[in-house]
């Protein structure tokens, strides 16, 4: 085995280690810019400074960090703890399971896109360009996504067609594409490089189509679509260049199919198809809040509060001209009941609405109430624009939207004056958030809650590249105008084409292996599995080497340890437990999403705490096995401290709710044997709690 | 026969005997037993601007009772059910729980608390009350007044809807009157700043006696002492103060709904209401004489 | 003004301790407490904002201080629609809370307190009370229920007043 030991730069000062020679030590003052040549079935120990780093520097190594710096060095604790650390890891290496590469091939070579958006388009139109087959689903049944029902694209107030049509048009050029409009994603199996993806294609009434509009003429069902009316039988000037029957309102009267000089068909049958694709790409675009849940806004039950995409269209289509409105800002955004965070486009939304009914309609008296106006980078100068057109800008959040005296009243307080405020209205336009679109990603069995995926850290994996060969591209990765959404998508499509240019993909996540001679297969790992990848198959437990994000959780449930995470497998850390914790030591077993790096945050903040700490990083707080604990408390630790992360933040799913589960069995068992349960403790540790790790350790040594 | 211990408060008992008397009687028609809770006090709602602490303990000792009773317990003041039901809240709070445990109490038995009216509403049922209505006041125009502490606040009650609610309309067009619609409905009456400042506490009072009167309200109706403090009792101070001529009858739920089972004047105590409620009980009875 | 040399840094920290008190940090000035306030609405003189945005600079006196503090009805239109979700009519109830502790209690509510001490109950019930009820047909109630003076007794309420 190798040992490497590296001192920062001659910043630490390094024990005296004696392992025997069965371990060659090497000692280096620079590893992270002076990388050794180590093979990849090469055992070995590297001790430095953080994991988070090393793993990075050496991503194809077996290795077992070692952090000398953040857990000795910086808080000021002597060389003599890094060597027990040193010798604790040589032991846990000793006897540990090597990561394996898994490799995946990428036997698919086309992609899905789904959603026919401008982000949809853009990489569809990209990735064909480059020679790659594409299929584009789209589930109305027309291209274009939000941008096509928009009046006019903000900072400068441009016609949409005059972005969409270019895209459009582009795409249709493209030989590799396919676009597939009315049409909804059913199912996905398979893995990165080989998707089967089930399709539905509704019915589009219209088959042959010159475009007349005599149709539209008939149909005599009227239906509100997002403050524009139409008929049942539509057209919308985008692509396929044709119309369309919405079968949710036709009555089916056949008017249309009587006037039609082409062909149209009221009974056609829903098409389920399937297709392969390599790699998928989420462009589902934007999802408006449902607003009408901020019931004081009243929207959805008092008549002229609409939200910023009707009054768009509604104004454009001539049907609305208010006289005075008002722009109400962060409805349902910012607030803990409803969107806690920013959807960042909305503060311009609202200055566009602004900006689209003072240029048409000067004389109309527009007041925009906002608690804080976000108008980030350049789009300052558009805000700029609008004070200087008169618009009337009010600091606040408004408390109620009501009718007052027959009036549409809007009552907030002005906080540039410190008054109570209130305005009578003709129409109050809401200036809602977004969500995240959480049925596509169940569709593609990624868990999202409300907050957006681009948000949360996926195991081991990038923020735009979602697990499994799976990407976003524009508003589905975050709430974005036009010009971000094609920039989004352009990167998106880099991505993808990264991925397809390769023939297989490695991967070197810890995953667990179930030693077939042990198991009893009683099952129990297969239901605590979050990500479902374990199966049995001829009386065999299997491990999915695909769906294993390598939690560890099967392994602590498994009664006969026959599952075991590579790297952190039950003898490893048995080995490890044994050579480091010592009579009155406080061993903590931390979470390496988490509470280990709130460990190394304290020590950044130079916060010290007793050397009898000692620090094991274990993947996740549900993957402490009890018979650790147990161990820890009969070498006479003072106490055994688990750290994870805050409940619903977990990264394993709810890997620290297992944790919660099992600190209290264990404790009702240590108190059935008459054992001391004070000496364990379980507690939530964001990773920049540095303060709260030393404080619960201080606490605990005391 | 539903039964349900009746927690009485300070002010219904010994200023709106009304108010207790046709609640009990309204019960009595819906088949509902209410029990006494012996040794009830205050609920604690006075003391908390003074010490929360206090308040909430005295409000668990109530709760305590009423637990002994193996009962889930009403209220016919909204202060009452909002300290009854933060008591109740608190009691899964481990501190508070060791505080109430210090002062000699017990929790053998969960408690539900609710206000009357709520009880009426979720237990019995508009389609349930609708049954008993024998005498619908079809020609009544009713401002219902909520009160604060009714559905609010919405993390402590989970009821009704705190922005737009509803139950209480729904409940008085059940007896066949309008619930009429107006603006602030969710006004509060007032009465918790009487004491502070009482210019101020009219002035609040008289912003919902304007609007019912500009309505042509035939009666506020109220489901809490204090709002109806503020309405009735305090109504001549407000026509003073404004100079307007209000004489708006302040009835409580029961009252009306009392009426609108047929029952007599004085079996939902009209003679105590301070305004007189002759309007009401001259359409309540015109509609009797032509019904019958 | 507000002379931010005369502020307390603690003050925020000793609010946050108290019930209720728990949500103060998170106020992110939006003014949504205020612009629902009713009593805001007809005297302008309160303000739910100001006194948590003084609260959170220390302003540790001018708040206490302030009869004004007063004058909120505890009604909760405020809780409702805190986009941060304080419970903002509990947080004012805190800072009430702690002014009492420090020698601000309003005569009002020391009455009430003194009742309470008495008979348990807010109005005293006299024998034409318990007369009528008897003739309506109603239950007796106790005359003074002795149990709550010594809850009060058991807390710290009573010596804070005392000094």
């Amino acid at each position: 085995m190798r040992l490497f030991i590296c001192d920062c730069r001659g910043s630490m000062k390094l024990p005296k280690i004696d392992l025997g020679t069965d371990v060659k030590i090497e000692y280096h003052s620079n590893l992270c810019t002076d990388r050794p040549q180590i093979a990849p079935d090469e055992k070995v120990v590297i001790a430095g400074c953080s994991p988070n780093l090393l793993e990075g520097i050496f991503p194809d190594v077996n290795a077992e960090f070692v952090n000398i710096l953040e857990h000795v060095s910086l808080i000021g604790h002597p060389p003599e703890k890094a060597a027990q650390l040193i010798s604790a890891a040589v032991a846990k290496m000793n006897v540990t399971i090597p990561v394996e590469a898994k490799v995946f091939d990428i036997k698919e070579k086309s992609v899905l896109v789904i959603g026919g958006g401008v982000a949809g388009i853009e990489v569809a139109t990209q990735l064909s360009r480059c020679g790659v087959q594409v299929t584009l689903v789209e589930k109305s049944p027309f291209l274009g996504g939000t941008v096509a029902k928009l009046d006019r694209l903000y900072p400068e107030g441009t016609p949409h067609s005059h972005t969409l049509m270019p895209l459009v048009n582009g795409l249709y050029s493209q030989k590799n594409a396919v676009q597939l409009c009315n049409t909804e994603v059913t199912s996905v199996t398979g893995r990165v490089g080989n998707y089967r993806i089930g399709l539905k294609t509704k019915p589009r009434g219209v088959q042959e189509c010159i475009n007349c509009g005599k149709c539209v003429d008939v149909c005599p069902v009227e239906v509100s679509d997002d403050g524009k009316t139409r008929k049942a039988i539509y057209y919308i000037p985008t692509f396929p260049d044709k119309y369309a029957i919405d079968f949710e309102t036709c009555t089916k009267c056949g008017e249309c199919v009587k006037v039609c000089p082409g062909k149209i068909v009221l009974d056609e049958k829903t098409k389920e198809t399937e297709v392969g694709a390599g790699a998928v790409v989420v462009a589902t675009g934007l999802h408006w809040y449902d607003v009408s849940k901020v019931e004081e806004y009243g929207y959805g039950r008092l008549e002229g509060v609409m939200k910023t995409l009707e009054f768009e269209r509604a104004v454009a289509s001539g049907a609305l001209h208010p006289k005075k409105v008002a722009i109400v800002y962060c409805a349902g955004s910012r607030d803990s009941k409803h969107l806690p965070y920013c959807s960042k486009i909305c503060c311009l939304l609202g200055l566009k609405e602004a900006k689209l009914v003072t240029d048409r309609f000067p004389d109309t008296e527009v007041y925009v109430i906002a608690m804080d106006m976000r108008s980030y980078g350049t789009f300052e100068y558009l805000y700029n624009t609008l004070r200087s057109k008169g618009v009337s800008f009010i600091k606040g959040k408004p408390s109620e939207i009501s009718r007052r005296n027959g009036k549409l009243t809007v009552r907030t307080e002005d906080l540039y004056t410190n008054e109570l405020l209130e305005i009578e209205v003709d129409n109050v336009v809401l200036s809602c958030g977004f969500t995240a679109d959480t049925e596509t990603f169940g569709k593609l069995k990624i868990k999202i809650d409300t907050d957006f995926p681009v948000l949360f850290e996926n195991a081991g994996l990038g923020t735009a590249e979602l697990p499994r060969g799976i990407f976003t591209a524009g508003a589905a990765t975050f709430p974005s105008g036009v010009a971000e959404t094609l920039i989004d998508a352009r990167k998106a499509s880099f991505s993808v084409l990264n991925l397809l240019q390769q023939d297989k993909i490695e991967k070197r996540l810890p995953q667990a292996r179930v030693d077939e001679d042990q198991c009893s297969i009683c099952r129990m790992c297969i239901g605590t599995c979050p990500y479902g990848a374990i199966s049995i198959a001829d009386d065999k437990i299997k491990v999915n080497e695909e769906l294993c994000m390598g939690c560890g959780i099967c392994s602590v449930t498994c009664p006969s340890y026959a599952s075991q995470l590579e790297t952190w497998n039950e003898k490893g850390l048995s080995k490890q437990i044994r050579s480091l914790a010592q009579k009155g030591d406080i061993l903590a077993l931390l979470c390496k999403w988490s509470a280990y790096n709130a460990t190394e945050r304290a020590a950044y903040d130079r916060l010290t705490y007793p050397k009898n700490v000692k620090i094991i990083r274990v993947p996740c707080s549900g993957a402490v096995d009890p018979s650790h604990i147990m161990l820890a408390l009969t070498k006479e630790v003072k106490g055994v401290l688990i750290g994870g992360c805050y409940p619903h933040a977990c990264h394993y799913a709810r890997g620290n709710f297992r944790a919660r589960a099992r600190e209290q069995i264990l404790r009702l068992n240590l108190d059935l044997l008459g054992m001391d349960t004070s000496k364990i403790r379980l507690e939530w540790i964001g990773k920049d709690e540095g303060r709260k790790f030393t404080e619960i350790v201080r606490e605990m040594s005391k | 026969m539903r039964k349900y211990a009746i927690f009485l408060g300070c002010t219904v008992p010994v200023r709106a005997q009304h108010y207790e008397l046709s609640a009990r009687n309204v019960a009595r028609q819906l088949n509902i037993e209410l029990t006494e809770i012996p040794g009830a006090s205050c609920c604690g709602f006075p003391l908390k601007a003074v010490d929360a602490q206090t308040a909430l303990l005295i409000a668990a000792r109530n709760i305590s009772l009423v637990s002994q009773l193996k009962l889930d317990v009403v209220t016919l003041c909204n202060s009452c059910t909002a300290m009854l039901s933060d008591a109740q809240a608190q009691l899964k709070n481990e501190d508070f729980r060791k505080e109430f445990k210090h002062v000699g109490l017990s929790y053998p038995n969960e408690v539900k608390v609710r206000h009357f009216v709520r009880m009426l509403y979720e237990d019995i049922g508009i389609d349930e009350i609708k049954k008993a209505v024998k005498n619908p006041l079809r020609q009544l125009k009713i401002v219902p007044h909520y009160g604060c502490h009714y559905m609010r606040p919405t993390e402590l009650y989970g009821f009704d809807s705190a922005e737009v609610p509803h139950t209480l309309d729904e409940l008085v067009r059940v007896t066949g009157a309008e619930s009429l619609e107006y603006t602030d409905k969710k006004m509060c009456c007032g009465g918790s700043v009487l004491g502070v400042d009482e210019e101020l506490a009219i002035t609040m009072s008289n912003h919902k006696l304007s609007i019912a009167h500009e309505n042509g309200a035939d009666a506020i109706v109220s489901i809490c002492p204090f709002c109806t403090v503020m309405y009735e009792d305090n109504q001549r101070k407000a026509e003073a103060k404004f100079n307007k001529q209000y004489g708006i009858p302040v009835l409580y739920y029961p009252q009306l709904l009392g009426l609108s089972f047929g029952l007599d004047n004085n079996a939902v105590g009209l003679k105590f209401n301070r305004i007189k409620p002759d309007t009401i009980l001259e359409k309540s009875t015109a509609q009797n004489q032509r019904s019958s | 003004m507000i002379d931010l040399k005369l502020s307390d840094p603690h003050f925020k920290w000793e609010i946050m301790k108290k019930e209720g008190g728990e949500g103060l940090l998170k106020c992110f000035g939006c003014s949504d407490c205020a612009a629902s306030c009713p009593v805001r609405y007809f005297d302008e003189r309160y303000n739910p904002r100001k006194i948590i945005r003084l609260t959170l600079l220390g302003m540790k006196e001018m708040v206490l201080s302030s009869p004004f503090l007063w004058f909120c009805a505890h009604c909760h239109a405020c809780t409702e629609r805190c986009p941060q979700g304080i419970k903002v009519a509990e947080l004012i109830n805190a800072i009430k809370n702690y002014a009492v502790e420090k020698g601000y209690c309003p005569e009002g509510y020391k009455m009430q307190l003194e009742l309470l001490m008495k008979m348990g109950r807010l109005y005293e019930v006299e024998d034409f009370d318990l007369k009528k009820r008897q003739r309506l047909g109603l239950p007796p109630i106790d005359k003074t229920i002795p149990d709550v003076a010594k809850i009060i007794e058991s807390t710290h309420i009573l010596k804070v007043l005392k000094k």
